[in-house]
């Protein structure tokens, strides 16, 4: 079915509100920039195709589930689902654009982020950059608004340790990572 | 002291079973008032029930939110609201525009060039017909007309003079004799010379 002009209004709508916390969603999960931003055009593309968003009551959440789908479906075709490499995360290209051009406090974020486990990564950007609650983070990934919002506090917790080394810097907790 | 990840995943597992009994002894107090909504529910129609839903499911997912927020649990670390805000001031890069807008434009483009381009040529096809089906270009007064005069001036014959010829002529007889039989070739002036002329007196040798 072709979608009339409408639908794909909306999802181009769509694609502009939302694509970039979906591109740092697929990011953190591939690692790769680029496979995320090829991820993330299959998914609209197909959309605009063949699909409309009407049946999806939760727009937002059923485009990152796509997101993920398209992402892990790639990543079996290509038998490349490896864990994030941090020190490759340190070389690809920018994930965020950082608060008064401070790229060194964007590579500490994104390092601090590949570290993290694969499921805290997921609830934590969902959360933070995709602002999804932690009833749709618990449908998306298929667990408890209780799991969601644990495994998000140890996120936080590792994030903030990672990117905040010193124990004395309390005061000021961004001082570190512009530094 | 960081706590391992297997110890993590056991205390996720005995908070979930804890949350959720509590939530089946709610919904089993709230039963009357489940009831008392589904009838409610039954009288709008389908779609404000849809919109109703998702808005409640909305405001309902918020309120959970904020309740997993405040109910932290003896092993989880507390959320430090400060840092959290600091990473909101970090924007995800907007993506690539989606390679669609030639896709699914350049058709309608397309279409648009053909509507005006067709649009100019019936115009064009119009305005020739009325031009040519003007009375008085096909039969002009006799009096004002001097086909001698055109005949007689020295110029060579073009599709030009004769089209000229054909709209002024009384009729395409007069204009045809007057084209086929011209009075006189155009004389060269004196210092000019035919190209015909001067390449015919070469010798060529094959």
């Amino acid at each position: 079915m072709h979608p009339n002009r409408t639908d794909a209004a909306e999802i181009e709508s769509l694609y502009r509100q939302h694509g970039a916390a979906l591109l740092l969603f697929a990011a953190a999960i591939t690692g790769e920039h680029s496979r995320a931003q090829d991820a993330l055009h299959q998914v609209f593309l197909k959309l605009i195709e063949d699909g409309n968003l009407r049946h999806a009551l939760d727009k937002k959440a059923y485009l990152f589930a796509c997101v993920r789908n398209a992402v892990l479906n790639e990543a079996k075709v290509l038998n490349r689902h490896t864990p994030l490499d941090p020190d490759s995360a340190r070389l690809t290209s920018t994930w965020f654009t950082p608060p008064d051009r401070d790229y060194a406090a964007e590579q500490n974020l994104r390092h601090a982020l590949a570290i993290l486990p694969e499921d805290q990564r997921e609830v934590v950007v969902l959360h933070i950059w995709g602002e999804l609650t932690f009833a749709q983070i618990a449908d998306l990934l298929d667990i408890s608004s209780n799991t969601a919002a644990s495994r998000y506090r140890y996120a936080l917790a590792k994030l903030r340790g990672t990117m905040l080394p010193a124990p004395n810097d309390k005061e000021n907790p961004c001082a570190n990572s512009r530094g | 002291m960081p706590i391992p990840e297997d110890e993590r995943r056991q205390d996720e597992r005995r908070q979930d079973e804890r949350r959720q009994d509590e939530r089946r002894k709610d919904e089993g107090l709230n039963e009357g008032r489940v009831d008392h909504d589904r009838i409610h529910a039954e009288r709008i129609d389908d779609q404000s029930l849809t919109d109703r839903r998702i808005s409640d499911q909305r405001i309902n997912d918020q309120l959970i939110d904020d309740q997993l927020i405040n109910d932290q649990l003896i092993n989880d670390p507390p959320i430090d609201e400060k840092f959290e805000a600091h990473l909101k001031q970090f924007r995800p890069l907007a993506p690539q525009p989606l390679p669609v807008d030639s896709h699914i434009r350049a058709p309608r483009r397309w279409f648009v060039l053909v509507a005006c381009a067709a649009t100019a040529a019936a115009v064009v096809a119009v305005a020739g017909l009325a031009f040519h089906a003007r009375p008085g270009r096909i039969a002009p007064p006799v009096e004002s007309f001097a086909i001698t005069d055109q005949l007689a001036k020295p110029q060579s014959l073009t599709i030009g003079t004769a089209n000229a010829l054909l709209a002024r002529a009384p009729s395409f007889k007069d204009a045809i004799d007057g084209i086929a039989f011209p009075t006189k070739p155009a004389p060269l002036p004196a210092d000019k010379h035919s190209a015909l002329a001067e390449l015919s007196k070469e010798k060529i040798k094959l």
